[in-house]
């Protein structure tokens, strides 16, 4: 009981007993507005960018040393930008869940403007014809979920540990939930 | 009011505040710094130098340049390139990467010196390539410690010259 008191358990229940029904709607309402805030957040971004994830994690060593494990990008994916060598790419492949982020290395234009490349991870020895669905040989822009823009370190590590360790999201997501529906403002 | 929640709380929202701030110091502080060489890159390469072996071309280069000059506390590496673009007797253009390498801030060999080095990556397709002309030049890509990559910025030297043709091509 005196660990309960000193995580101040006894104020925060002592919120809920103190609250009536407005309250107590009040409440319910504020976590709707968080979470529909996220998610308009979220949506924004993907309109701004272009991107249908805007933010990813890296989650191999395979673009070492530029980009590590856990580390976060940010994307545009603009119809009208042309790929170039060079640029680093998120794109998906049929088959996989995971997008893979790597470096255009070749790329071959058509005369009536058709485009496809190649990538190749900076830490890979070969390009990525093997990780590419069976047959596929080269990508398209429509492979392409977007390209590097921007670059933070360390940050993906929570969503890495989350993905790995359920029962810590859903700790995480129940303790914020819980405190968040039963605090008073 | 003052119960554990809230001051872990507080701390986080703090330390989150404080984070984005010193990124945003880092990024902007070093926008005064030069993203270009003071040297032209002296690249080059010629006809006699790029060999077919087998059905690949290998193209030889000597590349001269000092990168030292890019590097500044908010670049983590640069990645450059030597570029290749060629048409292809069917009509497709490409545009490839022969050569790379990756320079890290605070090397000591940030000053490439090469003389007649072959290409990492060879062109095939060699029935397209006769009596095609090789435009060579070079590029590089900064990766920041934290915040937006720059964008393509260059001092590059440009070189043309045809590709070897041999019997293969006459037939």
């Amino acid at each position: 009981m005196s660990l309960l008191k000193s995580l101040g358990a006894e104020s925060l229940f002592g919120d809920v007993s103190r609250m009536d029904k407005r309250q107590f709607f009040y409440q319910v309402l504020s976590f709707g507005m968080i979470v529909s805030s996220a998610l308009m957040i979220w949506k924004g971004l993907m309109v701004v960018t272009g991107s249908e994830s805007p933010i990813v994690v890296v989650l191999s060593g395979s673009m070492e040393p530029a980009f590590h494990r856990g580390d976060l990008l940010f994307l545009t994916n603009y119809p009208d930008e042309p790929v170039r060598v060079g640029e680093i790419v998120v794109f998906k492949v049929e088959g996989r869940d995971i997008p893979i982020v790597h470096r255009v290395i070749k790329l071959h234009e058509k005369s009536d403007g058709s485009v496809k490349f190649l990538t190749k991870g900076d830490n890979n020895s070969v390009d990525d014809r093997g990780l590419y669905a069976p047959g596929q040989l080269w990508l398209t822009k429509k492979d392409i979920v977007g390209r590097a823009r921007g670059f933070l370190p360390y940050v993906g590590m929570i969503t890495i540990l989350m993905n790995e360790y359920p029962n810590f999201k859903f700790a995480i997501l129940g303790i914020l939930a819980i405190y968040v529906l039963l605090h008073r403002e | 009011m003052h119960n554990y929640f809230d001051r872990i709380n507080n701390v986080t929202s703090f330390f989150v505040t404080i984070t984005f701030l010193i990124i945003l110091t880092l990024m902007s502080s070093t926008i005064v710094f030069p993203k270009d060489l003071d040297e032209e890159p002296i690249l080059y390469s010629n006809t006699n130098m790029t060999k077919k072996i087998a059905t690949f071309t290998v193209v030889y280069f000597d590349l001269e340049a000092d990168f030292e000059a890019l590097f500044n506390w908010n670049v983590k590496q640069l990645f450059i390139y030597v570029f290749a673009e060629f048409q292809k007797s069917n009509g497709v253009h490409v545009n490839m990467m022969i050569w790379d390498r990756i320079l890290r801030r605070g090397s000591t060999d940030n000053w490439v010196n090469l003389k007649n080095v072959p290409a990492k990556y060879y062109l095939n397709d060699l029935k397209y390539l006769c009596s095609s002309n090789l435009t060579l030049s070079v590029h590089w890509i900064s990766i920041p410690t934290a915040g937006v990559f720059y964008p393509y910025n260059h001092k590059e030297s440009r070189i043309t010259f045809p590709l070897p043709n041999d019997k293969t091509c006459s037939a």
